[in-house]
């Protein structure tokens, strides 16, 4: 364990840059908290209780370039003409995918243990058989700074979601906040190594996370039966504006799009999108039925992907308590009053 | 294939839009098709008679007697009418401006003029392409589906999906009347992305719920008569459907 000050800490960032890493820290910009990649004029914010995005973000980015391809188009005199296999049968020509796989290694400075929690639980999704290649390529030689949370925020709940605690290989350090300064805990050989570059004052003992103080004390009761159950308040003023899971940090429903160009049409590009459970196309099938109507079915479909359906796969839970979903809804809406039982409040 | 691109009562700035916008792509669209008609590029080949094309892009909105009658010209002469941006689709400003005033002694030289109205309204419209203006992107996208036979898509989320995607914070949190939950989306949050509140002006989205905005704003102590005049702004003639829902 070693004791640093302010500047000592923030001066991490900039070791772990200097030791290869792709550096994320959470900064402050118009009133929110939003974690990006560091930059020596990054005005770190420390003392943040929440983001508005995650860890998930730069493991699985929006608009990810899988690979692309050669299609047979041809520009006649009759118009251009793509072929492929939605359309007009099996596709006429192999695809041969030319991709290159991520690189680098990514470091996350200061981020909370839910947002460790959420990228275990990314993995269990992701990195279960079949591994998805471009998150492995990612997710390998990552590195976690965690920094405890002292009290959560009115929408935080990671206590009743036995979040808060961090397996082995989820904490590189650990940070707690102690008098003037803060406390770093190395738990990985990566980390002790970046911790080692601090030249701070070595000191006897070792810290353990705690769970930080809650403002709400609550059980989760969420099976699929809970739910379905479970009054769906304040769902008449939901705008379907997605916020709920565009801000959630294990939320990773993606689409896939082929990409044309005009230039060179013969040249597609195949991306990953982010997807939303509340958008309208998430459950559309072929002919243009959807099977989630409605709002309410939709609110349901969410709360049941991340407790029951999650647990039943993964074997883990697929909410981490950071209160996201609650805090940045604009209608307000709170899942605590579906699934939370014995509420404090 | 045949395309020809038309402009209506409108400030020209959706053809302007892809003309700046397209860049090198705008060869490309030569190459790809055989384009008569596109005044704000050349003269047209058959001067102002309107061809006989596969796909048609029309912007602006129906407003005197000289549209009413190219609009139903160039229906009966394309395959495939484009609805370009939102004075073609909703009718825009145009339209709520135009309602209410005693438009009988006002002429365009010797034009009627009437009160403005989207394409739909007169005929037929096979596609909607929403934005003030229209997104390059957006029509490079449907137009590449529909070479290929694709049906092309609007977006079915509102602005507020893009803008949490970016990572901005709620301005109906700070007080100000924003439109981005009932708004199309598909500009990529512009707006609200520098701090000014979104005034819908692509037209609402698939599935605007006014109730539910209503409701949303009154948590956040803004004027429910502020939001629906606001409303009217740009969505033309369909805000009419959005207040029916939106009745309480």
């Amino acid at each position: 364990m070693i004791r640093v000050k302010v500047g000592q800490l923030l001066r991490l960032p900039s070791v772990l840059s200097e030791m290869g890493y792709r550096v994320i820290v959470p900064t402050e910009s118009n009133g929110v908290t939003k974690f990006a990649d560091f930059a020596t004029d990054s005005g770190i914010d420390l003392h943040y209780v929440r983001a508005i995005n995650a860890p998930r973000d730069f493991l699985l980015p929006d608009g990810e370039k899988l690979f692309s391809y050669r299609s047979t188009a041809t520009v006649t005199s009759y118009g251009l003409k793509i072929r492929f296999p939605t359309v007009e049968g099996p596709c006429p020509v192999t695809i041969n995918a030319e991709y290159t796989a991520p690189s680098g290694r990514i470091a996350f400075f200061a981020i909370h243990p839910c947002h460790a929690n959420s990228i275990r639980y990314l993995d269990s999704v992701m990195l279960s058989d079949p591994a998805d290649p471009y998150y492995r390529a990612r997710r390998d030689g990552m590195l976690t700074v965690v920094m405890e949370c002292e009290e959560g925020d009115d929408h935080c709940f990671c206590v009743p979601a036995e979040s808060w605690e961090l397996e082995e290989g989820y904490c590189d350090i650990l940070v707690r906040r102690s008098g003037d300064g803060f406390l770093l805990q190395p738990r990985s050989e990566a980390g002790k190594k970046a911790a080692s570059r601090l030249e701070a004052q070595e000191e006897l003992g070792s810290i353990k996370e705690r769970p930080p103080k809650m403002r709400t004390s609550f059980r989760i009761h969420a099976s699929e039966e809970d739910i379905d159950r479970g009054e769906a308040k304040g769902i008449d003023s939901c705008t379907l504006c997605a916020a709920c899971t565009v801000t959630c940090p294990t939320c990773y429903c993606s689409d896939i799009e082929d990409r044309f160009h005009l230039v060179d049409p013969s040249n597609v590009e195949r991306v990953r999108k982010r997807m939303s459970c509340q958008r309208r196309c998430y459950s559309m099938i072929a002919g243009g039925n959807i099977f989630l109507k409605t709002k309410e079915d939709r609110y349901r479909w969410r709360l049941k992907h991340k407790f029951p359906f999650s647990s039943k796969a993964f074997g883990i839970s697929g909410c981490v308590g950071c209160g996201n979903c609650i805090a940045f809804c604009p209608a307000g809406i709170d899942m605590r009053r579906t699934v939370g039982r014995g509420t404090n409040k | 294939m045949k395309a020809a691109f038309y402009s209506l009562t409108s400030c020209e700035g959706c053809l302007t839009t892809l003309i700046t916008n397209l860049g090198p792509n705008l060869q490309a669209l030569w190459k790809i098709f055989d384009i008569d008609y596109f005044k704000l590029v050349r003269e047209p080949v058959g001067g102002e008679k309107v061809p006989r094309v596969d796909i048609a892009f029309v912007e602006g909105a129906v407003v005197t007697s000289l549209d009413k009658k190219r609009i139903s010209q160039i229906r009966a002469n394309s395959s495939f009418v484009v609805a370009l941006g939102t004075c073609a689709s909703c009718g825009n400003i145009a339209y709520t401006a135009s309602r209410g005033v005693d438009l009988s002694k006002r002429r365009l030289r010797d034009l009627e003029v009437f009160e403005a109205e989207p394409l739909s309204s007169h005929v037929n419209v096979d596609f909607e392409l929403s934005g003030c203006p229209v997104s390059a992107e957006e029509f490079t996208e449907a137009l590449l589906r529909l070479l290929n036979g694709i049906e092309p898509r609007q977006p079915d989320f509102s602005v507020c999906y893009e803008c949490k995607l970016k990572g901005n914070r709620c301005l109906l949190e700070v007080g100000k009347l924003c439109l981005g939950p009932l708004a199309m989306g598909g500009c990529g949050a512009a707006c609200p992305s520098v701090g000014a509140p979104c005034y819908s002006c692509r037209g609402p989205a698939v599935e605007a719920d006014l109730a539910a905005y209503l409701k949303t704003i009154e948590k956040h102590g803004i004027a429910e008569s502020k939001a629906t005049s606001a409303i009217r702004a740009f969505t033309g003639k369909k805000i009419a459907e959005l207040l029916k829902n939106g009745q309480k």
